[in-house]
């Protein structure tokens, strides 16, 4: 479905030819339809950028991403996000403060259809928002016109997955989208999040730094370092992780402990 | 009395033409978040546009609509040096800025060549009619003064009213959300360069029609009429949202603050010119009672501070 070629991408820091970093190294790997991958490794080990590339938001030095058989790497930023669903760490940045929810999901649920001088806001759109919100049980579906900012991060992040998911994109990004919620409402955004991509049936990569979230969701575990997938585990020996063999393996493999803010997030 | 009487309704007259100007800047400074100076250079190329057509023996309102549509070639170019040659938003609006001035200046020197339109003594770059048919010619007709008024109120209202119209279609959102957060818009698959670039257009082809008032009510062009402009506009921006007290609320109501903070500034300008009884200080007051304006929030905090002070020693004493 998704096939990453031969990925590489170094970032040049400060603008000097001496400060590098090598943050996707020849990266290859392929996602099958309805896979449901999560994704962990240390700060910098370039999960991150591994998204950014896929959605476009960079250009890779040097490879290839194909979505079904078709090379999506020279389409920009915006003409990806019309098949690819986002959703950020920070909930600021997914949804706009200053607009009303029902502003913000129009937009969304606009994403790839063209933009006419038709009013923007239709009652049975309205109706249709409603119908989706009402499932999170969060009782947004009666603060259509309000504005996202008097919103919580956690509502805010639960409309952005709703956002992200609108028309059923080919496939859906979540970077450590509830990295920035408190334990309880992180719990319940992660609930959501996986009854609305076992619902439709998404093809998704999350990024987490929670390890047990990475073993709890998903059918597919792959962990990365210095911008390679250092392990992949899928199905039946993915269910049989432990967080106990997830660091085992990390120092097995890249001879260095985990950093405590992975393991602490455990 | 009657000297009141002249300060207000200059003052209105003044605050509507400059109320278009506010919404033409509050589309780049608020919508967008972009702080366009294009503005000090269109508004004077859209006085002399006018002028110029006037004069050709256009009708006065198609004449605006030409005006308009200059304002909005001059935004175009803002738009592409910003989004497609990566210039900063600020460089590219002055570098507009810089080519609409010699522009304005070359268009009157052409109006100032049908010599029995021009004073003598005018220097080049300056047109003067004073016998010119104008959009407010009409109303002056028979409303006498208050034509002026009207003819302004009529053009502000239809220009709110398309915005509100616009800023509520699917294309319109689209350029709201651009200028909120880009990211995110780009998320959504929306093109940003496009929507600042049409913003842009939007934003100048209304400073450009304010140029034109100004000059038909005026009865003069002149090529350094833009100095100072993006002052006016923002401090009409900025005292409209701090006299209404209600800064996000309906966007056709954030507009019509942009024409109350424009009114209050001139009313407030002409007072003070009426002390000082010399023009040369006009750009100097400006400035001034600017730098007044931006610091409304500082007074506002500090006067919140004194009086949660005071409260305090009052409960201390008790």
């Amino acid at each position: 479905m998704l096939d990453i070629i031969n990925l590489d991408k170094t970032f040049v820091l400060d603008g000097q030819e001496t400060n590098k970093k090598h943050a996707i190294d020849h990266l290859s790997l392929r996602i099958e339809e309805g896979d449901f991958i999560t994704i962990i490794g240390s700060n910098g080990s370039g999960k991150s950028t591994l998204l950014n590339l896929i959605a476009g938001s960079i250009e890779p030095d040097e490879g290839q991403i194909l979505l079904d058989n078709e090379n999506i790497v020279t389409l920009k930023n915006h003409r990806r996000s019309r098949f690819i669903g986002r959703v950020f760490q920070d909930p600021m940045l997914g949804t706009i403060g200053d607009m009303m929810v029902e502003e913000n999901m129009f937009l969304a649920n606009h994403r790839g259809k063209n933009t006419g001088l038709a009013w923007g806001l239709k009652k049975k759109q309205r109706e249709a928002f409603r119908n989706m919100l009402e499932p999170l049980g969060l009782g947004l579906e009666t603060r259509l016109g309000e504005r996202m900012k008097n919103l919580s991060g956690g509502q805010r992040q639960s409309i952005t997955l709703t956002m992200a998911t609108m028309n059923s994109p080919r496939l859906l990004l979540l970077d450590e989208h509830t990295a920035a919620l408190d334990p309880e409402t992180a719990k319940i955004v992660m609930q959501i999040t996986d009854d609305i991509v076992k619902k439709a049936h998404l093809t998704t990569i999350m990024v987490t730094h929670n390890m047990r979230d990475a073993i709890r969701y998903g059918n597919r575990l792959i962990m990365m370092a210095d911008g390679k997938i250092i392990f992949d585990a899928r199905d039946e020996e993915k269910a049989q992780l432990t967080v106990e063999e997830l660091i085992k393996k990390f120092s097995e493999k890249t001879g260095d402990v985990l950093p405590d803010t992975v393991i602490l997030n455990k | 009395m009657n000297i009141f009487y002249n300060i207000f309704t200059n003052s209105l007259n003044l605050g509507l033409i400059y109320a278009l100007l506010g919404i033409g800047v509050y589309i780049a400074y608020r919508v967008l978040d972009i702080a366009d100076l294009g503005a000090e250079g269109v508004f004077p190329l859209g006085g002399a546009i006018t002028v110029l057509m006037i004069v050709l023996g256009v009708p006065p309102a198609v004449a605006v609509l030409i005006a308009f549509i200059a304002g909005g070639i001059m935004g175009l170019l803002t738009g592409v040096l910003h989004t497609k040659l990566k210039i900063p938003s600020l460089l590219s609006g002055i570098i507009t800025m810089v080519m609409c001035i010699p522009l304005a200046q070359l268009i009157n020197g052409i109006t100032n060549s049908f010599e029995s339109y021009s004073r003598p003594g005018d220097f080049v770059g300056s047109v003067t009619v004073i016998r010119m048919n104008t959009i407010f010619t009409f109303f002056r007709g028979f409303l006498g003064e208050w034509g002026y008024i009207l003819a302004s109120v009529l053009v502000i209202t239809l220009i709110i009213g398309l915005l509100y119209w616009f800023f509520g279609t699917e294309l319109g959102i689209t350029v709201r959300a651009t200028g909120k957060n880009k990211v995110m818009s780009r998320a959504q698959g929306i093109n940003t360069d496009s929507r600042v670039i049409l913003g842009l257009v939007i934003s100048n082809a209304i400073v450009a029609m304010s140029g034109s008032l100004f000059s038909q009510f005026m009865l003069t062009s002149n090529s350094t009429f833009g100095q100072g402009t993006i002052v006016i506009a923002l401090a009409s921006i900025l005292l409209g949202e701090a006299i209404m007290l209600f800064k996000k609320t309906n966007f056709a109501v954030s507009l019509l603050g942009v024409f109350v903070g424009s009114f209050a500034y001139q009313l407030v300008i002409n007072l003070a010119m009426r002390v000082l009884n010399d023009n040369g200080y006009l750009k100097l007051v400006q400035a001034i009672l600017f730098i007044l304006i931006l610091c409304i929030p500082l007074f506002k905090k500090n006067y919140a501070n004194l009086k949660k002070k005071m409260k305090a020693k009052r409960n201390a004493n008790a």
